[in-house]
């Protein structure tokens, strides 16, 4: 039964005493009441039609943000470079594995030579070239420090957590409300045992869970190994389990120390400028 | 009841109430077809994102590959399964200038070649034109490069995977 009908025949007075022109008052009303219902339908209709899939395009972005860093990851730790520095893959007569080359120079004095660092950071930045003009990009080999525990003949400035960091960033200044400007920059890192970023959970506290959306793969787990001289001649190998990381964010400043000092200060990261 | 003051007939009568209930059907009607219209392409292009990262995992596989045969043999086995248009190249990295899908789809601009041959492969009838809406994703992996002078580099090469209706 309709509104109409309803009134009709429940409320028969009103019939009487409005006659014809309350018939139409009525059937007005009803048509007003169906355009409410519509209008109320189609907000909705469009508030699903405007909402629709961008879960599921956030889900597929990070999936790809994700599935980037990993074949970057990999891709890096794969990759061949030119025995003698300066040459060309094409032209150079000798190559040799990057992470070998790594692998190599740690196990004399625990870091990597100036040298290697700066191969490292031209295969880091080679693979990440397609996303540099919108992403800031981190990238570190980091051995937990409990591995050196018992390890008393290592030299106590040998035993760093962080054997390599690279950060892809810009030192931004604010412009205008919503405006940065800043010259983006590759820095190496050397956070300093005594300061305030001793491991990797350090780091997540103070830079990864602040810089927003973050793309993070598996990290790629590296044996490193170093020779103990057990006497002339005589030697031990002992491995260290390091972990390769690379993250990547949408560019934007970095987040503030706790002390409100800069992240890239020598309290923390202890960043300087990649030549 | 004909004779009484305001009545105009059957029709005439409920005529004002004849506006909103067109209105009403007018709105509902481009809303339907709007909504409808939204999620027809939503769902397209979310269909379209897996076919693109479904393309890209059967290319890649572990993230290494060895030899540019490996590549075609991968390429060939892409068409059973996508049923929309692609072209996938393999780029070099970094990359020598600003990328550009148009002259990447159309002319095969900065596709990495070795032995001769261009690492592409695609399933394309017509040039794209500015029209064509395409969507295009990136992807790095590890190339065993055999024609360096050493005899062996493993490279770092971008797989372009680019999709259209």
């Amino acid at each position: 039964m309709g509104l109409k009908a309803f009134r009709r025949t429940a409320v028969p007075e009103f019939r009487h005493s409005g006659g014809m022109n309350c018939r139409g008052q009525a059937a007005i009303t009803d048509a007003l009441f169906l355009l409410l219902i519509v209008a109320g339908l189609s907000a909705f209709m469009f508030s699903i039609s405007g909402t629709f899939g961008i879960n599921v395009n956030k889900n597929l972005e990070s999936l790809y943000g994700a599935d980037y860093a990993a074949s970057a990851l990999q891709t890096i730790l794969y990759s061949s470079v030119p025995r003698v520095p300066g040459e060309n893959i094409e032209d150079t007569s000798e190559v040799d594995y990057l992470l070998a080359m790594i692998k190599e120079d740690y196990a004399s004095d625990s870091a990597l030579s100036g040298g290697l660092q700066d191969r490292l950071r031209d295969s880091v930045g080679t693979v990440m070239d397609p996303l540099k003009q919108a992403y800031d990009y981190f990238f570190y080999i980091y051995i937990p420090p409990q591995q050196f525990d018992n390890e008393d003949w290592i030299p106590a400035d040998e035993k760093n957590a962080f054997v390599f960091v690279l950060l892809y960033t810009a030192e931004y200044t604010q412009t205008g409300e919503h405006e940065f400007s800043g010259e983006r920059k590759t820095y190496y890192c050397f956070p300093k045992q005594s300061g305030e970023i001793k491991t990797d959970n350090d780091l997540d506290r103070l830079l990864f869970l602040k810089v927003g959306e973050i793309n993070k793969p598996p990290s790629v787990l590296v044996n490193f190994r170093k020779l103990k001289e057990e006497g002339p001649e005589e030697f031990t190998q002992h491995n260290f389990q390091a972990y390769v990381d690379l993250l990547f964010w949408p560019a934007k400043p970095l987040p503030q120390a706790p002390d409100g000092s800069k992240l890239t200060s020598e309290e923390y990261l202890n960043c300087s400028a990649a030549p | 009841m004909k004779s009484r003051k305001g009545f105009i007939g059957p029709i005439g009568d409920d005529l004002p109430s004849l506006i909103p209930i067109l209105f009403a059907l007018v709105i509902f009607f481009a809303t339907f077809t709007t909504t409808f219209q939204r999620l027809d392409s939503g769902q397209r292009e979310f269909s379209n994102a897996i076919s693109l990262l479904e393309i890209s995992d059967r290319l890649r596989g572990d993230r290494y590959m060895d030899t540019p045969d490996e590549f075609f043999e991968l390429c060939g086995g892409i068409s059973e399964v996508i049923s929309v248009y692609y072209k996938v190249g393999a780029v070099k990295l970094p990359l020598e200038q600003t990328f550009d899908v148009m002259e990447f789809v159309n002319e095969d601009e900065g596709i990495f070649e070795i032995d001769g041959e261009l690492l592409e492969c695609s399933n394309m009838e017509r040039e794209i034109s500015h029209d064509t809406e395409v969507m295009v994703k990136k992807f790095p992996f590890a190339f065993q490069d055999s024609s360096v002078r050493s005899g062996f580099a493993i490279r770092p090469l971008l797989l372009v995977v680019v999709l259209w209706d």
